[in-house]
């Protein structure tokens, strides 16, 4: 058996769809995680990350128990920063109870959002970091051992029956980033397997890109009214006000460190002030000065001029460039009571003919659930959708999915304020759901809400109908 | 498994089969059918060496599996792309191919083939391969023995296909002195996307016709190109199909300002842009008649005349068939472009 210092787990989302058969959802890791592992290597931890879903894909008949046969650790951290990992990441935590007298501690938003009601309700757990975990994560392997754990910033413990909160509060400086290294895959078991992971609901089927997640900053300016990561959202988890950027020269590194890996596609989402993009100019010039080789797919959280996506297009191999741009609705009314970034249709149009003018594909993100849409308004997103399928070949993805509700967003901070009434409340109502998915049992909910406007089951199949009706396929370019 | 950017640089190609849309993704999903059995039709394989703890790509191989027209499943390799010098040459080859036999036994192919740019003596346009996957063979190392290696390691010659070019305006002075009283029995019409997929399986059922990896559908690299305006053209005898012709712009030559490996997501650029050369891809006949390709010809050469290109390339032209090899070398034409589709069985 290997003595480690510390073992970190990434839960992943359990579908069953027959006694036969599971799916593995929402595969994806927060970038903080390798981040936090390394931290404590250079610190002289012993330290390696597990990836459960990942190692299932790997050997089908994985089973978490027989991880720790192998391994031993004082500290088991398991990330809970999505909501969808809410079931499986307890689970993890009741199964390491029951095999180890390891201390396990929780990070990540929803871990942060509903810390009380976890340490209250689940034993198995013995700590949550609320908000950045990096150094707490560190601080806690350092005063763990003489059991003062008072002195471990942003912790909430469990202390002799009661529940505790530290007083020290940590909120990463840009200088704290600046500290972290993103891109030690090698502290993830199976790493040149999980680079070939490049979406939420992947597998390990053939494909031709891998892709590497590229942290630049954290924070946002806006609060759109369905995202749980938003500016209010960030101070209250966090601490943040305002969103800050790890320094350029740190990025380029990453990205460098991602090209000695092949990482094939750097992802980059993090994108918080559309109107002051001149990091952005500053960071390509130094990618193409060190002449970094790789490919990017690039979320804009608005749109552009025409001089970002010419620096973009001269920057990034075209093979797996894309940008990506999520509009959320065709109804211009609706999108402005929703989006923090408002922009209308004809922007929008603009917009594509500059990204076709310049050649870069483009995916394209729509919604159905938004705040007082009703099925009038989704008609819209519809035409929306159909006219740029028809005049816009680059547009390789054009699809809608249903608004899941996320902790801590304004609708479910004030639900009544953005015209919704909701089905999940506390972090119960999440893990019971997913532990239903997991069970292949039916959920009462799986939106966790509907609007005044619309159930949820018209929310669901207005998206798919989008889906339906405006899917891409190869035929439309075949008739240019 | 996995298709390295360095690819793109050392030997820029465009793909245009299925699903082009979603390379920029990164994944290309297309589905073989075969025998009630289902799988991953692309397996793009990279073969890598790690040296001081450095991971050096060496050799990349864009493989896929097709029926042929016997019903037989074969896993196709393009020609291996060298991605940096390397002294153990012979010894990726073997390994490339070892890798290759297993995914073939795995699926359950008895066949392996290759194809190999066996001699390449001028520019060659787009598609310069049997395949989706078109290589610019200007840019891309094509090694001289490349045949004989794969020979040595117990491959057959299939076939040899050759692609010749001329002059637009010669081939068409040419042809047009010696055809000046064209027969009024033939009829030739340009044809649209609509019709094209009519007349897709008559045109398969013409006897003379050029190479191509497979009559099975719907796997049939020439079949998923778009039917631009006055690229296609079908002769009609009577109310009968007794020939039919393609071509395309040499999206190739795209790649030296508008760099992208999938063009055929940017469909205005082929409107806008200019073109030199045009590759006739395509071609069927219902009988060994030369006057009926004469005419198919004419009306391509004198389209890409129209549309101010200047190399007019006729490829997927069968080495063992000597109607259209001697028709073109009579006409001014000279062979540019050799490739040979190599074969063995799974180990």
């Amino acid at each position: 058996m290997k003595v480690l210092d510390c073992i970190l787990l990434h839960p992943t989302t359990h579908f069953r769809i027959s006694p036969y058969e599971e799916r593995l959802r929402y595969v994806i890791m927060p970038m903080g995680y390798i981040a936090s592992a390394d931290l404590l290597e250079r610190e002289g931890y012993d330290v390696k990350i597990f990836h459960t879903g990942l190692e299932r894909m790997c050997k089908p008949h994985f089973a978490e128990e027989e991880l720790f046969t192998r391994y031993e650790a004082p500290v088991v951290g398991i990330d809970l920063h999505w909501y969808s990992h809410a079931y499986d990441a307890i689970r993890l935590a009741k199964l390491i109870k029951q095999v180890s007298n390891a201390f396990i501690v929780l990070g990540g938003f929803t871990a942060s959002y509903f810390a009380e009601e976890i340490l209250s309700n689940f034993n198995c757990v013995d700590a949550v970091i609320c908000g950045e975990a990096e150094i707490p994560l560190l601080e806690l392997m350092k005063h763990r051992v003489n059991g003062d754990l008072r002195k471990v910033p942003n912790l909430l413990y469990r202390d002799e029956g009661s529940i505790k909160r530290s007083r020290r509060r940590y909120i990463a400086t840009i200088q704290d980033l600046d500290q972290l290294d993103f891109s030690n895959l090698s502290l993830l078991e199976n790493w040149d397997k999980y680079i070939k992971l490049t979406c939420e609901n992947d597998d390990l089927r053939p494909k031709f890109k891998t892709q590497g997640w590229v942290c630049i900053g954290r924070g946002c300016s806006v609060n759109c009214s369905y995202c749980g990561g938003g500016k209010n959202a960030y101070r209250k988890l966090t601490g943040h006000g305002i969103p800050i950027f790890r320094s350029k020269r740190k990025v380029v590194e990453t990205l460098a460190a991602f090209e000695e890996r092949k990482i094939s596609c750097a992802y980059i989402d993090f994108d918080p002030y559309p109107s002051r993009r001149q990091f952005y100019h500053e960071l390509f010039t130094m990618i193409r000065q060190e002449k970094i080789d790789m490919s990017a797919q690039f979320l804009l959280w608005s749109l552009s001029d025409r001089q970002l996506l010419r620096d973009f297009k001269r920057t990034f191999n075209p093979l797996y460039s894309t940008i990506t741009l999520s509009p959320e609705s065709g109804s211009e009314y609706i999108r402005k009571l929703n989006k923090g970034f408002y922009y209308d249709n004809a922007a929008l149009f603009r917009w594509l003919n500059y990204a076709k003018d310049e050649m870069i594909p483009v995916e394209l993100y729509f919604t159905s659930g938004l705040s007082w849409e009703t099925k009038d308004h989704f008609e819209e997103t519809i035409q929306l959708g159909r006219k740029i399928g028809k005049n816009y070949s680059m547009v390789v993805s054009n699809v809608c999915n249903p608004i899941i509700l996320e902790p801590c967003c304004p609708r479910f901070i004030a639900p009544k304020e953005y015209g919704i009434s909701l089905k999940f409340r506390r972090f119960a109502d999440f893990y019971d759901t997913y532990e239903r998915f997991t069970r292949g049992l039916p959920t009462i909910s799986s939106l966790g809400y509907e609007t005044k406007q619309l159930s949820e089951t018209e929310i669901i199949q207005l998206s798919q109908r989008f889906n339906e009706l405006v899917a891409t396929s190869d035929d439309d370019t075949k008739a240019c | 498994m996995r298709l390295p950017l360095k690819l793109f640089r050392a030997a820029p190609f465009i793909y245009s089969g299925p699903g082009f849309k979603s390379l920029p993704c990164g994944v290309i999903s297309d589905v073989v059918s075969y025998r009630e059995r289902q799988f991953e039709r692309f397996y793009p394989i990279t073969i890598s060496s790690i040296e001081n703890n450095h991971v050096s790509d060496r050799l990349f191989c864009f493989s896929f599996f097709y029926v042929n027209s016997d019903r037989e499943l074969v896993l196709f390799l393009t020609h291996p792309c060298w991605l940096s010098s390397t002294s153990q040459g012979s010894f990726l080859i073997d390994f490339l191919l070892t890798n290759v036999e297993e995914i073939a036994r795995f699926i359950g192919s008895r066949f392996i083939e290759v194809e190999i740019h066996d001699e390449v003596i001028s520019k060659i346009a787009f598609p310069t391969s049997l395949s989706h996957f078109s290589y610019d063979l200007g840019k891309m190392y094509v090694q001289r023995n490349g045949f004989s290696i794969m020979i040595r390691r117990g491959f057959k010659e299939e076939a040899a296909i050759l692609c010749y070019e001329q002059k637009i305006f010669d081939a068409e002075k040419l042809l047009a002195e010696n055809f000046h009283s064209l027969s009024e029995d033939y009829i030739v019409t340009a044809t649209n996307q609509t019709r094209f997929q009519q007349i897709k399986e008559k045109k398969k059922m013409l006897p003379i016709k050029s190479y191509t990896l497979s009559n099975e559908t719907p796997f049939v690299a020439s079949e998923n190109l778009p039917v631009l305006p006055n690229t296609a053209f079908i002769a009609h005898h009577e109310n009968d199909i007794v020939g039919f012709i393609h071509w395309f712009p040499n999206l190739l030559e795209l790649l030296q300002t508008d760099s992208t490996p999938t063009p055929l997501l940017f469909p205005h650029l082929l409107k806008t842009r200019p073109f030199k050369y045009g590759k006739i891809f395509e071609w069927s006949l219902e009988t060994e008649n030369t006057e009926l390709f004469a005419i198919l010809l004419l009306h391509v050469l004198q389209t890409m005349k129209r549309q101010r290109l200047d190399i007019c390339q006729i490829a997927n032209v069968c080495d063992k068939h000597p109607f259209i090899k001697n028709f073109l070398e009579q006409y001014g034409f000279q062979k540019v472009h050799r490739m040979k589709v190599l074969r063995r069985k799974v180990a």
